[in-house]
Order: structure tokens, then sequence, then C-alpha cells
């Protein structure tokens, strides 16, 4: 049954609140962010926890939408709406050929033709110049590559990436992402996840700038699949079972964040 | 047996009208050119059809001997049919893959139907970009994702009726001799299958099914078994991404022991692959690098990918949603143990269950009431179809039909038909073409000069068939009618009466005029760049002008 897991582990503070530090502090992301900015840093992980606050209680937290304000604010530099139907020399000079491309378009009704400019509404209109871009942005943003695998095999030219959360947690995230009850917590899902991906997309920034405005929404989604993984633990009776999983899912953790970061180092 | 409705009837020839369009419609000049596994595999199925051997004159081989590797046999088995039919000609070739393709849609439907799962998904499956493509390319790839999807539904079917799992297993063998990816596919997929539905698989009953399903997967995979010692069983062994995972040790192992150090990375780089076949980016956001403008799922298809994943993972203790998802994690498998990021031609298996995600979440948004009229409802779903449908329609036309002939003509491989025009009206000129830089040229010229396959088979090594599973050195340098494909030998081509045949790269204007070269051809992709050149030399000028410097240049001189 939908999240009721999260109200068994919620039972347990302690073990709670260390899944919590655990994801929240155990990836190279939120070290970077910061050393961006360290207000943004607190505020990251105070929308975090206040999302699965929000989620356990399926209301939207007030504290949260500040938070979000807040995190909309810092996140404006680079922001460029104009933007996005502008192309570059290089995308000018394919466009150009392109339009050369289109073979005469009409349609013949009786003795009436209508002549169709195809090629300049596939290839120059706003309207599309911008379908294309956002479509673009949103594949920057919308990659779980890009979050667990430091974007690889899809490296992009000149930019250090970074794996931002380890990739262990990356089957964790999905089944916190899907055990999200979606019609109960439709407001909560759209300010930390929804609209964060449209000012992303719509934003239009160049591609180093880091989208930590997604942060607080993967890393709740990671705390509660890790919690569903502890519930699927706890059934087990035999209590060796239970300490031996435990112990060599947080020392596995803890590899793959030593492997990151040390692939990211050099 | 089920009755077809008068409305099933309907959409059923709404996507044989639509097949066929979409699959056969100008299919011997789009793609542009023809790629050069469609030449190898349509000159193999024309050696095989005129002489029962092959172009290194191995009769009815196992696996197909090809520069160096190996290809499986089926598509170049029954490419032979249409090529007996309509004779060696690029539509030929390709029909193969494209009625696959045009089958493939009604055993997508049929699938859909058995899910009970909106068949609204056959319609649009019928036009997606990734599928439309490869099933208008002459090789292996569609006709394999047809038989394993076909496989596939047979497995589906034994789910509930266990007798389908002989004839699931006879289709799913018989995918491994259709691609070289499945036949390390299809046991993960078995294997998945055990392990989700083992219950209804081991129960007594259906135990006589289990055993004869044995028999019949050993007994079709005897050939297999004949070559598994061979290297022509694993002639693709360094496509994985070995050298991938090693690298990323190496950083790893100043601080922690090799063997985790190669474990953990090992992991990364399979997860990795593995996750990018699902990623929405490579999906549906980022474009098809075969095809401009596209990327491989129409952009909108995200939405109902992603409710259709909600819906299989809430309700996966179904049958229907335990099936889906044992092809989710065992289609990508093989493809994730390579190092290239989402080849299409070996991740094809991977497109089924995500098409089925698709048509999940399709049938979802469908059955919303957003209207308290039934008839609003229905019509309102009607135009928003068609709206998609068209809208679908118009990014695949700009895409496949307007950018991609032109703008990939070059990378498949362009010009040859009038290359050997060329050469044809020249028969008693000698070509020496250069492969230094043109791939694999020789089988172009060979598949577009109709060359007898006897006259073929007699000029290879004749050591090569003798050997033919152990995989002899691949000699890249072939020499048949009056062509020889090798690269230029500049000290002594030019004191040669003949034509040199190569792109600008290979032979300079400045060594055009050093050597006293006269261009006689030169053959141009759309776009305007140039993809052949061709020179006639002047022996007798470059003599000349050289004082006879050159031993080559005397009477006596046997060159």
């Amino acid at each position: 049954m939908p999240m009721n897991f999260r109200e068994k582990t919620f039972k347990a503070p302690a073990v709670k609140y260390f899944l919590f530090l655990l994801v929240v502090f155990g990836n190279l992301w939120i070290w970077r962010i910061f050393t961006l900015n360290f207000i943004v840093g607190t505020i990251v992980i105070l929308s975090t926890y206040l999302i699965l606050v929000s989620l356990k209680n399926s209301k939207l937290n007030k504290l949260l939408i500040i938070c979000y304000l807040v995190l909309f604010l810092f996140s404006l530099k680079g922001f460029n709406l104009t933007n996005i139907t502008k192309l570059d020399k290089q995308q000018e000079v394919l466009q150009i050929q392109r339009l050369k491309l289109y073979p005469p378009v009409k349609i013949t009704i009786g003795t009436r033709t209508i002549w169709i400019p195809a090629a300049h509404w596939l290839e120059e209109r706003p309207e599309t110049l911008a379908f294309f871009r956002l479509q673009h942005n949103l594949g920057e943003v919308l990659d779980p590559n890009l979050y667990f695998f430091a974007n690889h095999p899809n490296e992009r030219v000149g930019i250090t990436e970074l794996e931002k959360f380890p990739y262990i947690l990356l089957p964790l995230f999905l089944i916190g992402f899907f055990g999200i009850n979606f019609r109960k917590n439709l407001n909560i899902i759209a300010l930390g996840f929804v609209l964060p991906l449209i000012f992303l997309v719509v934003g239009n920034f160049p591609p180093n700038i880091e989208p930590f405005i997604i942060f607080p929404f993967i890393a709740a989604c990671g705390v509660l699949g890790v919690e569903y993984a502890k519930s699927l633990v706890l059934k087990n009776k035999n209590s060796g079972v239970k300490i031996a999983t435990t112990l060599v899912f947080i020392l596995l953790y803890f590899l793959v964040v030593i492997q990151n970061f040390l692939s990211t180092k050099s | 047996m089920q009755k077809i409705s008068f409305k099933q009837i309907i959409f059923l020839s709404l996507l044989l009208i639509i097949g066929i369009f979409i699959f056969f419609y100008k299919l011997n000049v789009i793609p542009p050119g023809f790629y050069v596994d469609e030449a190898l595999e349509g000159y193999s199925a024309y050696s095989i059809l005129e002489t029962g051997r092959d172009e290194y004159g191995k009769a009815f081989p196992l696996v197909f001997r090809m520069y160096g590797s190996y290809n499986p046999p089926l598509f170049i088995y029954l490419a032979t049919l249409p090529i007996k039919i309509w004779g060696l000609t690029i539509f030929s070739v390709r029909f193969v893959s494209a009625f696959s393709g045009f089958v493939l849609i009604f055993i997508i439907y049929a699938f859909l139907k058995s899910l009970r799962i909106s068949t609204l998904g056959s319609l649009f499956f019928a036009i997606t970009p990734v599928v439309v493509f490869r099933g208008r390319v002459g090789d292996e790839i569609s006709l394999a994702f047809t038989v394993f999807s076909l496989g596939s539904f047979l497995l589906w079917l034994s789910v509930k009726k266990p007798k389908w799992f002989i004839p699931a297993s006879f289709v799913l063998s018989l995918s491994t001799y259709a691609a070289y990816s499945q036949r390390f596919t299809v046991p993960f997929v078995l294997f998945f299958y055990f392990l989700f539905f083992r219950k209804q698989l081991l129960a007594k009953a259906n135990r006589r099914n289990l055993f004869y399903a044995i028999v019949v997967l050993i007994f079709t995979q005897l050939p297999h078994l004949y070559l598994l010692f061979t290297p022509s069983f694993l002639p693709k062994g360094g496509e994985t991404g070995f050298s991938n995972i090693i690298m990323q040790s190496v950083k790893l192992r100043d601080f922690l022991p090799a063997f985790l150090a190669t474990s953990l990375s090992f992991v990364r780089e399979f997860a990795s692959q593995f996750v990018n076949y699902f990623s929405p980016r490579s999906l549906f956001l980022v474009d098809y690098y075969d095809l401009p403008g596209i990327p491989r799922f129409y952009q909108w298809m995200l939405i109902p990918y992603l409710i259709g994943i909600y819906i299989v993972w809430r309700q996966r203790v179904s049958d229907r949603s335990k099936y889906i998802l044992l092809l989710a994690l065992s289609s990508p498998i093989t493809a994730s143990l390579t190092k290239d990021p989402f080849p299409v031609h070996r991740a094809m298996p991977v497109l089924l269950p995500i098409f089925f995600f698709i048509a999940l979440g399709l049938d979802k948004i469908v059955s919303v009431k957003l209207f308290s009229s039934r008839f609003i409802n229905r019509g309102f779903y009607i135009i928003l179809t068609t709206v998609i449908f068209f809208f679908s329609l118009i990014l695949f036309w700009r895409s496949y039909f307007v950018l991609f002939p032109i703008e990939k003509a070059k990378y498949f491989a362009y010009g040859y038909v009038e290359l050997t025009e060329f050469i044809r009206s020249n028969p008693d000129s000698h070509f020496v073409v250069d492969r230094a830089r043109l791939p694999i040229p020789y089988i172009e010229l060979a598949f577009f000069l109709k060359i007898p396959p006897e006259e073929f088979q007699n000029s290879v090594d004749a050591t090569i068939r003798e050997n033919y599973y152990d995989n002899p050195p691949f000699d890249q340098n072939f020499k048949f009618a009056n062509i020889e494909t090798r690269s230029i030998v500049w000290e002594k081509d030019i004191y040669r009466n003949q034509v040199l045949v190569g792109d600008n790269l290979a032979i300079s204007t400045q060594q055009a005029e050093e050597h006293f070269l006269t261009k006689v051809i030169e053959i141009k992709d759309p776009l305007g760049e140039v993809i052949f050149l061709g020179y006639k030399t002047n022996p007798a000028q470059k003599c000349r002008a050289t004082r006879n410097i050159s031993p080559l240049c005397k009477p006596a001189s046997t060159f």
C-alpha cells in the first residue's frame, strides 16, 4: 500500500534522522552547493526536510513555500527568458541550410491552390525555435545520468561534470518517487518538482549553472526510498540478517561516495 | 475464436494503410545511398541465391563472415526471396526489413490487446521514429526485433496458457539467429521469466510443456553449440565496455584494493549505461544521431511514459506489470555491457518494454473522464489523438523525408550508384578505388555492378573458406572485374594507365597537378560536398616530365 512504510519508519526518530543525514550529506552535490553559497546549502537542506514532512502529512508546509521562493530568487542568476528563440552562429548556419531543403508544399482544393510555408513554419517561426529549445533544455535537466553518473555516458564538451548523488541511491530514489501518492501530494510535487523543472527549462540557463533547486526533491525521494528499503529489511525476523544488511548497505554507500569523490577529483 | 468487431476492422485497416505507407513509400531512395551493412547482407544473399555459397565460397554458412566479423544468417537467407523476385536492387534488400516492421505493428496490436492495454498504442508505434528508421534499413535489426517481439508475445501468452511456452521458446531461439546481440538478450529474458514466473513454470501440470520447450531450445541451438568454441561465436568481444571500466578503476586503485576498484567501476559503468536506456533525455529529448531533428520517440510520449512506469510500479504484483518489468530488466543488459551510449542496433529489444510503458500511459490518459457526457468525452479524445497523430507525422516528415535524405546522405554511402555507372561505362579502364578513407568500398561496387558471385568467390583467398569459422585475418584489399580496392600507392599507380578513385582528401588538387592526373568524375552529395573524385593517370607525360627517373617508365617494366 502506498506510503505505509513511512508510517512505520517515522516511529524510530534516531534511525529516521540518520537516514536523512546519510542521504542529504552523503553526496558531493551538497558540498559543492555549500562551497558556492552557504545560505543556499542551508535552505536546500531545510527544504528537503520540509518536503518529507509535507509528504508525511500530505499537506504543503508554508515554510517550504518560503524556502522555495528564496531558492528561486537565488537561482535567478543566468535566467534568460528572451534567449529562448535566439540561435547561435552554428545554429543559424544550419537553419539557413535547412530552409533550402524543403520541397514546395501545396494543397489543391478544386481550382484553388494553397501554398504552405512549411520551411518557415518548421525552421523559422519563434514557436518552433522555442519548442526545440525547450526540448533541449528539458533533456538537460530530466536525465538521471546527470544526477547519478556525472552525465556518463553523455558527458558534455567543456563542462566539468559532477556525480551529484551516489548511484547506489538511484534505485531508491525511483522507489521513493514512484511510491509517492501523486493524487494526495499534488501541490508538494508541483512545488518541489514541476515548478523547478519548468523554471530550469524556461530559464534557458547556461549548462554550467548548477540546477540546485531540484536538489531537495531528489534528496527527499532518496530518503523515502531508503526508508522503504529499511522497512523491507525490518520484515526479516532474523536480527543478524537485519544488522548485516544495514552494515553492508552503509559500507557500500560510503564506498560509492568515495568512488564518486575519487573519480571527480582526477 | 474471438470475433473481431467492425471498429477493430476499421482500426486494423487504418494500421494497414499507415504501415504500407510508412515502411514502403520511397523505400529504394530513402535512406539515401546504400549503407555498407546493407550491401554486405544484400550481396551475400545474392551470392547464396546464385551459387549456394557466400562471397568467400562457403556453402550455406551458419554465420556469415563480413569484414572480419560474423553476422547472423536469418536475414540473409530470407533476403534471397525478394532478390529472386525483384533482382539485386536496393528495394529487394530493404524489403525484408520493411516487411518485418510492417508485421511488427500487428504483433504490437495483438500484444497490447492481450495485455489489456488500449490498442491505440499500436497506431503511434507504427510512426515511432526509431522503429520506422530501423525498419527501412536493409539489415538484420528490424527483422530481429520483430522475431524477438513475437517471441516475447508468445512468452506472455504462456503465463496464462503454458502450452504457448513451446512456440515461445522456438521463436525466441530463432531470434538469436537474427541479431548478434540477441544471442545474449534471449537467455537473460528467459532467466528473468523463470525468476518471475517460476511457480507457473514449475507447476506439475506444466512440466511436460517445460520439457518440450527445453528440447526445442536445445535442438534449435545446435548450430550455435557447434560454433560455441570457434572465434565466430564471439566476434565482437572488443565492443564491451571493459576499457572504460579499466580507465575508471585506475583512478581508484591508489585508495582501494584492485578487486574492489574494478568491481565498483564495473557496477558504475554498467548501471550508467543501463539507466541511459530509460532516461527521458535519451528517449524523448535528444536528437537520434541517425535522424536529424527528432528524438528516438516523440517528445510528447514522455508524459505517457512516466505515467506508464508509475502504473507498472503501482501494480507490480500483477502478472502484466511483472512481465513488462521482466522485459525492462532483461532486455538492456546486453547493450549495457558495451561501451557505446545507446547503440540502437544492439538495444532494439529494450524498445518493447519502453513502448509498453508509453501505451499504458496513453491508456490511462484516454480513460480519464474529463466530461460527464460520454459522447463529448469520446469526441474530445478522438480529436486529441488525431491532432497528436498529425503533429507527430509532421515532425517525422520534417526529419525523415526532408532533412535526412540530404543531411545524412554521406553517412549512408551515397554516390556508389553514380560511381558504378561510370565504371560500367568504362569497361576498358582499370580502376583503383582508395579504401584507406572509404568504408569497405568493395562490397558496394560488387553489389551495384552485380559482379557474378562465382567470379567474386574466385577472387578471394581460398584458404578463408577452409578455416571459415576460425576468423582468419581480413584482407581489406580486393581485386575483381576491372577494379582494385586498396590504398593508392603513389610511387607506382601514377605510372600505369588507370583511374584513381578516392575522396577529396585521398587525392588533392596539388597531387593531381604534380602527377598530371585528369579529373574524369566528381560525385557530390546532396549538400554539395565532394564524395568521390576520379582521376585518370597520364604515365607518358609523368615519365617525360621526370625524365624517366622511375624504373616503371622503362618499357620492360612488368608493373
